[in-house]
């Protein structure tokens, strides 16, 4: 007899497969991700909207900046960069300047000789306040600018130890700013040839050649923990780029190979020494 | 011999997924899958700036979008962990990490193609590049997605609690 449930793919004792009734009804795992997968976007942008208005240490965006701790002010560094600084507010015990006729005594109880000594005593104190006061405030407004430059500083050399940490390549701008910024402690290798090297360097840079390394690795390793800028003569040179394939292959993790070399660098006028 | 058009692994032998050996190879793939996102949901919401500023090395999004991409990848391997280590939503938890590993994938082949050599962003304090290791890791993981997919039945699932039938594999 015919099976209704038996289809023509079926081994004798294997189980019944679903009819094409049953499996028509029934939603493909794909569907059934779709619908789940759909909510949780939603849940998630939730989730993450809620977080960004709210959390404090959120990345920064361009429109909204927050400074934990309190209120901000906008204060223009020397540089003419504009940051946020906390607000400051003066010390309780900053002197105040007073009205010097607050001060006199009464004028119906006293002569016209202690008036006037004590007008002019009032004047000298009062000046003397005065002079404090704007002490004290331009005091705290070199706190202020010290605070922002120092925090320009800190995020300047995050960004560029982070360029070591990425192994990047950089630009005739950012390998200056890693030659002006000496606590960074960079480390300067010139791959070019000896003679090369001679003729003009980036100063305090050390002589590698890129063909030779090999056999100085004795010389290199102490330096496999430091922050290294490997150039060469820019251009189509390539000796900085086999430099520091080299030191990363013997294990050095922050070496970043400024491309622009002496080509560029001199280009802008920056020094080389002999 | 003849093979119907509606056949597919899981409806021909829906017995399969509630095989023993199977639910325990979902639980498996669930929490090592789980295990992944939440190590690195956690490391990613802890530094969160860092990780904005690794999506921009990528030079993909334009940089006022990496906080929002940083925000929202964060939080979303946050959510995928969770539900995979509680057994709910799975197929959907599975389907999202899924579109997530792709968008790694493309993002990482693509930083291959154009020569960066960038941390690759997946863990926090890991100074792992891009390159093919990253992308094998990335595959595998995608291959345990697309299995949880069909075959999210597994022990210990929040839906057991009450009974919930949905997720049965037909």
């Amino acid at each position: 007899m015919n099976d209704p449930h038996q289809t023509q793919w079926r081994e004798p004792g294997a189980p019944a497969s679903p009819t094409a009734v049953e499996q028509a009804r029934v939603p493909s795992p794909w569907g059934v991700a779709f619908h789940e997968a759909r909510l949780l976007v939603l849940f998630v942008a939730l989730i993450a909207t809620t977080y960004m208005i709210f959390a404090v240490d959120a990345p920064n965006l361009a429109y909204k900046r927050r400074v934990p701790g309190g209120d901000t002010t906008k204060v223009e560094t020397p540089q003419g960069a504009v940051v946020d600084s906390p607000l400051v507010s003066l010390p309780p015990d900053t002197p105040v300047v007073v009205n010097p006729a607050d001060t006199l005594p009464k004028v119906d109880t006293v002569g016209s000789a202690t008036l006037a000594a004590a007008a002019d005593s009032a004047r000298r104190a009062n000046d003397k306040r005065y002079r404090d006061s704007v002490e004290k405030a331009r005091r705290v407004q070199s706190t202020i600018d010290s605070t922002a430059r120092a925090l320009e500083v800190s995020a300047t050399q995050s960004r560029l130890e982070k360029l070591f940490v990425d192994n990047a390549e950089i630009n005739t701008e950012t390998a200056k700013k890693i030659f002006d910024m000496k606590q960074l402690g960079a480390i300067w290798l010139d791959a070019r040839p000896e003679h090369e090297f001679d003729e003009g360097h980036i100063p305090g840079a050390r002589n590698f050649y890129a063909e030779q390394w090999r056999s100085r690795i004795p010389e290199l390793l102490p330096l496999s923990r430091e922050k290294i800028v490997v150039y060469c003569g820019g251009g189509e040179c390539t000796l900085s780029h086999e430099l520091a394939e080299g030191l990363r292959a013997i294990g050095f993790k922050r070496v970043v190979v400024y491309t622009g070399g002496t080509a560029e660098w001199s280009a802008k006028k920056y020094p080389l020494v002999k | 011999m003849n093979i119907p058009l509606n056949y597919s692994l899981v409806s021909s032998n829906p017995d399969l997924a509630e095989h023993p050996g199977m639910r325990t190879l979902s639980l498996l793939v669930r929490f090592a899958l789980g295990g992944v996102f939440l190590i690195a949901a956690i490391g990613k919401l802890n530094s969160l700036t860092t990780f904005a500023g690794e999506i921009a090395n990528y030079g993909i999004l334009p940089e006022s979008w990496s906080a929002v991409a940083a925000v929202s990848i964060a939080w979303s391997e946050m959510v995928i962990a969770v539900l995979l280590y509680a057994g709910a939503a799975v197929r959907g938890a599975a389907l999202l990490s899924g579109a997530l590993l792709v968008t790694f994938l493309i993002a990482i082949i693509s930083a291959m193609a154009r020569g960066l050599e960038i941390g690759c962003g997946c863990f926090a304090g890991s100074d792992q590049t891009v390159g093919w290791p990253k992308v094998i890791e990335d595959v595998a993981l995608l291959a345990g997605s697309i299995f949880l997919v069909y075959f999210p039945r597994s022990w210990a699932m929040v839906g057991d609690l009450w009974g919930r039938e949905e997720d049965r594999a037909r």
